[in-house]
C-alpha cells in the first residue's frame, strides 16, 4: 500500500515530520527545566499614576529590609504615598503557585539576591505575538515571565498581577529563597 | 503460446496489478494516454460534440457565477447584519448553508450531475470556516491557533472523508487547503514568534511546497480518473498543485540569501525539468519567472558595483530573453500537445 502510493505519502509525511521534530527541538529542553529554589517576589498593586510607594525591598547580608524609597521624585501636589512598599509572594517553582507572605515573614528567610538562583536559573519577561498572521486571529498571546537555564525554558503561570492589563514592570523579583 | 494462454497470463497481470484495465485499453487502441501515467487516460473515440460540450462549459460558467453570487450573499448578509440576525441567523446562513450544500452534494451521485456536486461542496467549503467561528465566537472560544489547529483539522477530516467517498476532483483542493492551515497554524503555535528566526517561515513554507509536489504526483495512482472530463479535472487540480508547490518553494526560497542563492539556481533548474518530466506549465512559468527575478537579485547585489548599471541592464535584458525563449521552446516541444 505505502509503496503503491509512496509519492502521496512522501507528501503528507513531510509536513508532519517537520512538526513533530520541531516540538521536539522545540519544547524537549524544557522538559529539563526542574528548579530547585523558590524566589521572593512584589507586585505593585497599584493602578494610578498618582500613586507611589515610600518604601522599596531590598537585600542586604542575605536578608530582606525595607528602605525609604530615595527614587521618588519631589511630588506633585496631587500625588501621594498609599502604603510602605508593595505586596510580599513567595512563589513556589515546584507547583507553579504563589502565596502572599508578610514582611515579618519573608524578614527571617535566607535569600539570594541573584540575579540567577543559586542552581543557575534567571526568570525573565519574554514578550511573543504568537508570530504569524495576526490578521487572522492568530493574535494569542505567547508573552509572560518565564524561568530558564539554556535554551529550557518553562512559563511561570502562578505569578499574581502581570496579567495582560498590567504593566510587565509590575513583577520584580527580590531574590531566591535558601 | 495459444490464445487462451495469453489470456491467462494476461488475467494474472491484471489479478496482480503489473498492467491495468486501462493500459489494455490503450494497447487495443480504445483509449490514448494523455500523460507519461496511463492511469490518466482519455477516451479516444469517445469524444463529446462540439455543441454538448460548449452547452457544459455554459452551464458550468452559469455554476461558478451562481456560487460566487450565493457566497457573496452570505458574507453581505452576516457582516451587514451581524447583531440583528442574531446566534440563529449567524449559524443558520454559514454553518446551516454548509451543511446543506454538504449533504446535497454528497446525494447528487449521478455522473451528469457531478459539476454542481462539486459547487455545493466548494460552498460548502468556503461557508464552514466562517461557521466555525461563529460557533466558537458564540460560546466565547477565542478564535486562536489552537482553536484553529482543532477547527482545521475536523475540516480536513470531514472533507477528506467526501473526497474518499464522493471522488469529486474539487475537493482534493478542498482537502489540501485546510490541511495547509492546520499546517501553519500547528507551525505557528510551536515556533511562536522564532519562526521570523533562522529562515524558519522560509524553510517551512518551502516544505509545503515540496509536499504539494509530492502529493499532486501521488494523485495520479490514489485516484485515477473515471472518465473523459475527469482526466481534465484532475489534471487541472494536479497543475495547480505543482503552480503552488513550485511558487512556495520559489517564491521563499528567493528570501532565504547567503550561501542558498547558489543553491537556489539547482531549485529554478530542478523547476525547469520538473516542468517537463511531470508536464507541467505552470512549473515552467514559475521556473522562468523566478530565474529572471533571481538573476536580478545576484545582478544587485553581486556584480553592480563592478560592472555598473548601463552594462548590467543589458546583460539582464538578453538573459531575460533568453529565458523567455528557453521557456517557449521547452513548452512547445516537451509540454503543449502536440
Amino acid at each position: 500500500m505505502i509503496k503503491k502510493h509512496l509519492p502521496l505519502f512522501i507528501g503528507i509525511s513531510l509536513p508532519i515530520i517537520f512538526i513533530i521534530s520541531m516540538s521536539i527541538v522545540i519544547f524537549a529542553p524544557s522538559l529539563f527545566i526542574k528548579p530547585q529554589f523558590n524566589f521572593l517576589y512584589t507586585s505593585t498593586d497599584i493602578y494610578s499614576n498618582n500613586q507611589t510607594y515610600n518604601a522599596v525591598y531590598e537585600i542586604n547580608n542575605g536578608r530582606l529590609e525595607l528602605e525609604t524609597n530615595t527614587a521618588i521624585p519631589p511630588l506633585p501636589s496631587n500625588q501621594d504615598f498609599t502604603q510602605n512598599a508593595g505586596p510580599l509572594y513567595r512563589y513556589n517553582v515546584r507547583t507553579n503557585s504563589s502565596h502572599e507572605v508578610s514582611f515579618d515573614e519573608a524578614k527571617n528567610y535566607a535569600i539570594d539576591p541573584g540575579p540567577s538562583s543559586p542552581d543557575g536559573y534567571t526568570v525573565k519577561y519574554e514578550y511573543d505575538n504568537g508570530g504569524l498572521f495576526d490578521l487572522f486571529g492568530g493574535n494569542e498571546s505567547f508573552s509572560g515571565y518565564f524561568i530558564g537555564r539554556g535554551n529550557g525554558k518553562k512559563r511561570l503561570s502562578g505569578l499574581k498581577n502581570t496579567d495582560q492589563y498590567r504593566y510587565r514592570q509590575d513583577f520584580r523579583l527580590i531574590g531566591w529563597i535558601k | 503460446m495459444d490464445k487462451h494462454q495469453i489470456i491467462a497470463l494476461i488475467e494474472g497481470q491484471l489479478a496482480a496489478g503489473k498492467i491495468s484495465k486501462e493500459d489494455l485499453l490503450i494497447i487495443a487502441g480504445i483509449k490514448v494516454s494523455t500523460s507519461q501515467n496511463p492511469s490518466f487516460v482519455a477516451p479516444e473515440n469517445n469524444r463529446a460534440p462540439d455543441s454538448q460540450e460548449s452547452s457544459k462549459k455554459l452551464i458550468n460558467t452559469f455554476y461558478g457565477i451562481g456560487a460566487t453570487i450565493a457566497i457573496t450573499g452570505v458574507g453581505i448578509l452576516i457582516g451587514q447584519n451581524w447583531i440583528e440576525i442574531g446566534f440563529a441567523g449567524r449559524i443558520l446562513s454559514t454553518m446551516g448553508i454548509s451543511l446543506s450544500a454538504y449533504i446535497t452534494a454528497f446525494l447528487l451521485s449521478k455522473p451528469q450531475q457531478k459539476m454542481l456536486s462539486q459547487v455545493l461542496f466548494a460552498i460548502s467549503a468556503i461557508l464552514a470556516p466562517l461557521g466555525s467561528y461563529v460557533l466558537l465566537n458564540e460560546g466565547n472560544i477565542a478564535f486562536d491557533w489552537s482553536s484553529q489547529i482543532t477547527t482545521s483539522l475536523l475540516l480536513s477530516i470531514v472533507f477528506g472523508t467526501a473526497l474518499l467517498i464522493s471522488k469529486r476532483s474539487v475537493l482534493i483542493l478542498v482537502v489540501v487547503g485546510f490541511a495547509s492551515w492546520a499546517y501553519f497554524a500547528l507551525v505557528a503555535k510551536v515556533f511562536g514568534s522564532a519562526i521570523y528566526y533562522n529562515n524558519s517561515l522560509q524553510w517551512a513554507i518551502m516544505l509545503l511546497g515540496t509536499s504539494y509536489i509530492f502529493i499532486s504526483y501521488g494523485l495520479q495512482s490514489f485516484l485515477p480518473a473515471s472518465d473523459v472530463a475527469d482526466v481534465g479535472e484532475k489534471k487541472t487540480i494536479q497543475n495547480v498543485l505543482y503552480g503552488f508547490g513550485t511558487l512556495a518553494i520559489l517564491g521563499s526560497g528567493i528570501f532565504v540569501g547567503g550561501i542558498f542563492d547558489l543553491f537556489f539556481i539547482a531549485l529554478i533548474f530542478g523547476a525547469f525539468y520538473g516542468s517537463v518530466y511531470l508536464k507541467s506549465r505552470s512549473m515552467l512559468i514559475f521556473g522562468a519567472l523566478f530565474l529572471v527575478a533571481h538573476m536580478i537579485k545576484l545582478t544587485s547585489e553581486y556584480f553592480l558595483d563592478s560592472v555598473g548599471w548601463p552594462l548590467a541592464l543589458i546583460v539582464i535584458g538578453f538573459l531575460v530573453i533568453g529565458v523567455g525563449y528557453l521557456t517557449f521552446y521547452l513548452n512547445k516541444k516537451f509540454i503543449s500537445p502536440k
